[in-house]
């Protein structure tokens, strides 16, 4: 098998490599058949979410794994956003009756089979040919959502028209570019918008310096209008300079005030940031710390989730990401605040593994832990998570 | 009590127990066995919380011939120690729970026989009547039809598993692809018509076929004239409701870590059971315990007898009914030796106040 059939990623990023702001113009992007895609999750064989992560490794080049692997600096938010999950059990409640849970809820009125949504990773085509149309079509074929990257290797309306039951949230940051952005997500359909307010620049990412690692900016582009409406894309690099400042609370206020679109505020680590959100408009509030790649040190995600629900008091919805890696990690997010979680490694690793299977496969493997566990904890439904199911792990010392 | 280790039966230690039986077993059982569910955390905390305690010495205490042997719903037993009602023990070793419950007899004590094992209740009372003598069941609808026949087969209690109403996320064993062959829990399967658990758990629970409620398994307890132990009880709550349903012992017990992951370890929550039940009933435990140290801290925190699952499991693997009755002799070994540095003449006077918090 050559590195081209077993990576056919490579071959894609040979034909973007022509200038960005050149490329998409009034030609819809070729899209690779899927003819050969396997049609049932069963097929791809995954019997566990190990087993996909290790798939995605062994896909992956190495500089694209630890692109996606790494964090910012030390590399300590990345352990502590996994470390925060150990600290917390689920006190079972046998012979509760509890037959079949109800994983169903709604977020922003978008209907959702599990609480479960996949992040706005961007570069998508570094993981698999298809990105997030092959994302969008799992999440689609789950019941559940994508939220759709503004850096992603596809644009907003062609992820939007592979699988419109999922594409239903899409991603843009706080920027000169928000408005034209933002028109364009209404017109392609999109419900909601979510605003990354935690990266004005990528973080300091030691690993990706370390391996010169500096992947083709076609992938990133598939927003890039290219008809002289700005863009995040086009700056590369840090997404702010003197001309274009790092907005604050107001201007995003007065930015999102003229769509007609709820809109999302992903990276709230603090009570403060969460009621500066609410203050500017937010509809949901996304507890985030972008998987531990923008701060280094910052506090875990799972830490912030309660002082942030403490602040939102059920106002607005919560989401949460980094650090979920199973369906107990999904369920403790709930209990601890989080009206739905979302997979981001996770649903990288799904793509990297096995493209559209793979993705729904990982969403599968969540939700039927997830089931388990509410079965044998007793909780009825995830928006009915009894008081006292998940408590910090008591060491028993006295 | 002699001077050297009785060493004829080769085995000087639980650790070449558990190395003779991975040896012994195929790599699939062999994960079978070990794994737990989910990400293993409720596994790996089991045994870290026996590691936060100390036993205290006492020297020159006098103690030089401690009295190991205890009672448990009026069942003899010459050490708190009962074997684990683990299902599919036919993968173990071919004779399974019957090697078990002959170790058990030959070692003066008690088989928990599970309901989704290899051999009937029956059979198990039958090749071993004094050590058969707590038969395990799951609140089903078969449970009826099961007591009616354990009682028939002459046990003297029932052990009612609440905790397991379907098989835990075990990923591990998962990734492995490895189903036991239906042989080796069917047991106790019927084939007259009448409900088995074996159907519960190739069907799976739904609201067709929901799992029981306290106030089902109160009343078809109520029906049997047999003292029934409520196995899997982790939280103050769940103690309580079992004492409410009729319970006549709790069982403290997060099924090895095989069901709900993260959960909390066993010995960490003992002390609330116990405070919880406040000595109306005794106390059993099982999950993370791996020696007679284990033993000692946990009578110290609290449990009237302790449960072997793993280890009686690795006994069966490694040497049948010899490695079973040598594990059990292993742990009684090691639990008398700490109860004379201990000064602890008797189970009874193993008490919080003979452990301390690291």
């Amino acid at each position: 098998m050559t590195d081209g059939q077993r990576n056919p990623r490579r071959n894609r990023m040979l034909l973007l490599t022509i200038p960005s702001h050149t490329k998409h113009q009034g030609k819809p992007r070729k899209v690779p058949s899927v003819t050969n895609m396997p049609t049932h999750p069963r097929d791809t064989g995954f019997e566990a979410l190990e087993e996909i992560h290790a798939a995605a490794m062994r896909n992956l080049s190495p500089e694209v794994a630890d692109f996606l692997e790494t964090g910012a600096g030390t590399e300590q938010t990345l352990r502590a956003n996994q470390e925060a999950f150990g600290r917390w059990v689920i006190r079972p409640r046998p012979m509760s009756g509890v037959s079949v849970p109800r994983m169903s809820t709604t977020l922003l009125g978008i209907p959702l089979s599990v609480p479960v949504l996949t992040a706005p990773f961007g570069g998508d085509g570094l993981f698999g040919a298809e990105g997030h149309l092959a994302v969008a079509r799992a999440s689609a074929s789950c019941g559940t959502v994508s939220i759709v990257p503004e850096v992603g290797t596809f644009s907003f309306e062609q992820v939007r028209a592979a699988a419109p039951a999922a594409a239903r949230i899409a991603q843009v940051h706080p920027f000169e570019s928000f408005d034209s952005v933002a028109r364009r997500i209404r017109a392609a359909g999109y419900d909601a918008l979510c605003v990354t307010v935690d990266c004005a620049l990528p973080g300091f990412r030691v690993r990706n310096r370390v391996n010169r690692f500096t992947p083709d900016i076609g992938l990133f582009s598939g927003n890039v209008t290219g008809d002289g409406t700005p863009s995040v894309a086009d700056l590369g690099g840090p997404l702010f300079s003197d001309e274009h400042p790092a907005w604050d609370w107001e201007r995003l206020s007065e930015a999102t005030a003229m769509h007609g679109l709820p809109w999302i505020a992903k990276g709230i680590l603090t009570r403060k940031a969460a009621l500066a959100a609410l203050d500017a408009g937010a509809a949901a509030i996304y507890v985030s710390s972008h998987g531990g790649r923008q701060v280094d040190p910052a506090r875990a995600s799972l830490d912030a989730l309660p002082e942030v629900a403490r602040a939102v008091s059920g106002k607005v919805p919560v989401l949460l990401d980094s650090g979920v890696r199973s369906g107990a990690d999904v369920l403790l997010a709930l209990a601890l605040g989080a009206d739905a979680v979302v997979v981001g490694r996770l649903a990288a690793y799904g793509l990297a593994a096995a493209g559209e299977a793979g993705v729904r496969r990982t969403i599968e493997l969540l939700a039927e832990e997830l089931r388990a566990l509410m079965i044998l904890a007793g909780i009825p439904a995830v928006d009915q998570i009894p008081e006292g199911t998940v408590v910090e792990r008591t060491v028993m010392t006295k | 009590m002699t001077l050297f280790d009785p060493v004829d039966e080769g085995f000087a230690a639980l650790e070449e127990i558990r190395t003779a039986a991975l040896r012994a077993l195929s790599p699939e059982v062999a994960v079978y066995l070990e794994s737990g569910a989910g990400s293993e955390r409720t596994l790996r905390a089991n045994r870290e919380a026996f590691g936060r305690w100390t036993i205290t010495p006492q020297p020159m205490s006098g103690v030089s011939a401690p009295r190991t042997d205890a009672e448990l719903l009026g069942i003899p037993l010459s050490v708190p120690v009962l074997t684990a009602p683990f299902g599919a023990d036919g993968l173990f070793a071919a004779e399974g729970q019957l090697a078990v419950a002959r170790a058990n007899a030959a070692c003066g004590t008690a088989s928990i026989v599970p309901e989704v094992g290899t051999f009937s209740f029956e059979k198990v009372a039958g090749a071993a009547p004094a050590g058969a003598r707590i038969a395990q069941l799951h609140p089903y609808e078969s449970f009826g039809y099961a007591a009616k026949r354990i009682r028939a087969a002459g046990y003297s209690a029932l052990c009612v598993t609440v905790d397991c109403p379907m098989v835990g996320f075990r990923p591990r064993n998962k990734m492995i692809r490895f189903r036991p062959d239906y042989r080796t829990w069917s047991g106790n399967a019927t084939h007259d018509g009448t409900p088995s658990v074996n159907q519960m758990f190739r069907d799976g629970i739904s609201e067709q076929s929901p799992p029981w409620t306290w106030d089902q398994l109160a009343e078809a307890a109520a029906r049997q004239d047999l003292p029934w132990i409520a196995k899997g009880i982790l939280t103050r709550e769940a103690a309580l409701a079992a004492i409410q349903a009729g319970a006549s012992a709790i069982y403290v017990s997060n099924h090895g870590g095989r069901q709900v992951d993260p959960a909390p370890a066993s010995l960490d929550v003992l002390p609330e059971v116990a405070e919880a039940v406040g000595g109306r009933v005794p106390l059993l435990l099982d999950s993370g315990v791996r020696t007679g140290a284990d033993v000692f801290l946990a009578l110290a925190l609290g449990a009237d007898a302790v449960v072997i699952g793993r280890l009686a499991a690795y006994g069966l693997a490694a040497a049948g009914e010899t490695g079973v009755r040598r594990t059990i002799e292993l742990i009684t070994e090691e639990l008398r030796t700490l109860m004379i540095l201990a000064g602890a003449p008797d189970i009874a006077s193993i008490t919080k106040a003979a452990i301390a918090p690291r």
